[in-house]
């Protein structure tokens, strides 16, 4: 029976799926770019000269061919691991930094590639726990950029199960930002608030200790940064964070904050790509985005260059957005309770993710 | 003493290890297949066998000009593969239950896929504990040698060997138990 038992497991090969697609730009990526740093180090000898020609030239032709946006990043300066950027990643992993179960098998979660091992508790707060965490990217969110590019990600989940959550389709989200373009911008932050108040938070670079907001200023801890900053009923502009520190001061860029925006809407969060994001996995196109925004009581539409949207309860999904990656998506949000306007920061590199609630979605199974 | 990547005409592994990106894209090219099926037979979900073959390449391809041949680097690719496979396998069922296992994965058939022609059989290959099921998934559905697996999984030669006659009398066992009832 030996022979006809071993037969019968070498038939069993086939139940081997084939690999992703996907996972071949990825390896590819991955190879190339775990060889950068011997290229850079063959480099300084003359003999090799040429060699590092050849590598050079059909780089430069595919950033040529990759336009403005491959311009815009900074020149010459090639990815770096996470801990130079962030130092709160490169303390040691406690068992309190480890995502939840519901958390890190969450679409939105492996999705982005996230490397379990590298995640951190920045802070609990707002009813959430914040974690930073290394990632890769998954998707060509701009069209040009490789997959397998290091990210830098920004996790929220709230404290208590989704089960228990009294918001139970929303229990987080996250959103990452490439490592190249983050040294450069900041994470985008998270938007939300009451009435009265805007809840902001957000990732910065190693050298930065405070950022200033709506007039008032708080500090950066670990380099992650949260506040609730009182609304001006009389500002209706938008505000631009601040950071400051033995780095410098400069503008906290990719995102602008409503000085208002409880008044319209509660959450908003954008996405790229076929992302499994419920109510927004619609096919990847270039230069668009998929939108969710929950409203808050007395608006029921948003209009987005002439596109008109109702909402359905308090959800308003927008899908295909034509957006720019330097210019904010405006929309406008009107209801009975008057109007009121948003600016949503669309930076084609930075991707936000909804989570899905995995006690909801058993349930509807 | 001759350089084997002459004789095997791989030019394609000497340019990559001089930092031609392009050979070193075509070598990755011949490779990403077989890591995956590596990942995926040590029990790794799709998702798992993702992440590992891509932290694997990275590993591996950072490494690449400490390897005389394109042969020994395959063979450290394989084991890289494998044990990052293995490890973020463990990490993951760590962390979901029991019944979402990777290699429980096989037994659910993606969309289109023809049936598992002797489903018992597989079963009981998956039940087996996982250091003889490595075995046995390298060695039958890998067709890697003895040799191979000894040096991929870094244990001695004779340790795969009775791993591997121990799996087939439990399979032995089992199924003839099986066909008893």
């Amino acid at each position: 029976m030996g022979t006809e038992l071993e037969r019968r497991i070498r038939d069993l090969r086939m139940v081997i799926p084939d690999p992703p697609e996907e996972l071949r730009s990825r390896a590819l990526a991955a190879a190339r770019q775990a060889s950068g740093p011997r290229r850079q180090r063959l480099s300084r000898s003359r003999a090799r000269t040429v060699q590092v020609v050849r590598v050079v030239l059909p780089v430069a032709g595919a950033t040529a061919i990759a336009g403005i946006l491959v311009v815009a990043l900074p020149k010459g300066t090639p990815p770096s691991p996470p801990g130079t950027l962030i130092e709160a990643l490169d303390r040691p992993q406690g068992p309190k930094d480890i995502l939840p179960s519901w958390v890190a098998g969450d679409p939105a979660v492996t999705g982005n590639a996230i490397d379990p091992a590298s995640t951190r508790l920045a802070w609990t707060g707002f009813s959430r726990h914040f974690y930073l965490a290394s990632g890769k990217a998954t998707r060509l969110s701009d069209g040009k950029t490789a997959t397998g590019s290091p990210t830098i990600c920004l996790i929220n989940a709230v404290t208590r199960t989704p089960s228990q959550s009294f918001r139970p389709g929303r229990p987080g989200w996250i959103s990452c930002q490439l490592l190249e373009v983050f040294r450069r911008s900041g994470l985008p932050m998270w938007i939300a608030g009451s009435r009265r108040t805007v809840k902001v938070v957000g990732v910065v670079p190693d050298g930065y200790t405070t950022v200033s907001l709506f007039g008032r200023s708080t500090p950066v801890r670990g380099n992650f940064f949260s506040g609730a900053f009182p609304v001006n009923p009389r500002s209706p502009g938008l505000e631009k964070a601040t950071l400051s520190g033995p780095a410098g001061s400069r503008p906290l860029e990719g995102v602008r904050i409503p000085a208002r925006p409880a008044d319209s809407v509660s959450q908003a969060v954008h996405s790229y790509g076929l992302q499994p994001v419920r109510g927004l996995d619609r096919p990847y196109e270039p230069m668009v985005v998929n939108i969710r925004l929950e409203l808050r009581r007395g608006y029921d539409t948003v209009t987005i260059g002439g596109r008109v949207a109702r909402a359905r309860g308090r959800v308003v999904v927008l899908t295909a957005v034509p957006a720019s990656p330097f210019l904010p998506l405006k929309m406008e949000i009107t209801g009975p309770a008057g109007k009121s306007e948003l600016e949503l920061d669309t930076s084609f590199v930075g991707r936000s993710h909804d989570m899905l609630n995995p006690y909801r979605r058993s349930s509807k199974g | 003493m001759p350089n084997p990547n002459r004789h095997t005409g791989d030019r394609d592994f000497l340019s990559a290890q001089e930092g031609d990106l392009v050979a070193v894209g075509r070598l990755a090219e011949g490779m990403w297949t077989r890591a995956w099926r590596l990942a995926i037979a040590v029990g790794a979900t799709p998702a798992c066998a993702e992440d590992a073959v891509q932290d694997a390449f990275e590993r591996a391809f950072g490494q690449l000009h400490r390897f005389p041949n394109r042969v020994a680097f395959t063979a450290w690719l394989d084991r890289v593969v494998v044990n990052r496979a293995i490890d973020i396998s463990r990490r993951e069922r760590r962390r979901t239950v029991k019944e979402d296992a990777g290699s429980r994965a096989l037994l659910r058939p993606a969309d289109g896929a023809p049936e598992i022609p002797d489903r018992e059989l597989l079963e009981r290959c998956l039940e087996l504990p996982d250091q003889m099921r490595h075995v046995v998934a390298l060695h039958y559905w890998l067709d890697m040698s003895l040799e191979d697996i000894s040096a991929c999984l870094g244990v001695p030669i004779g340790t795969v060997r009775s791993r591997l006659s121990r799996a087939l009398g439990r399979l032995r066992t089992s199924m003839g138990v099986a066909h008893g009832h």
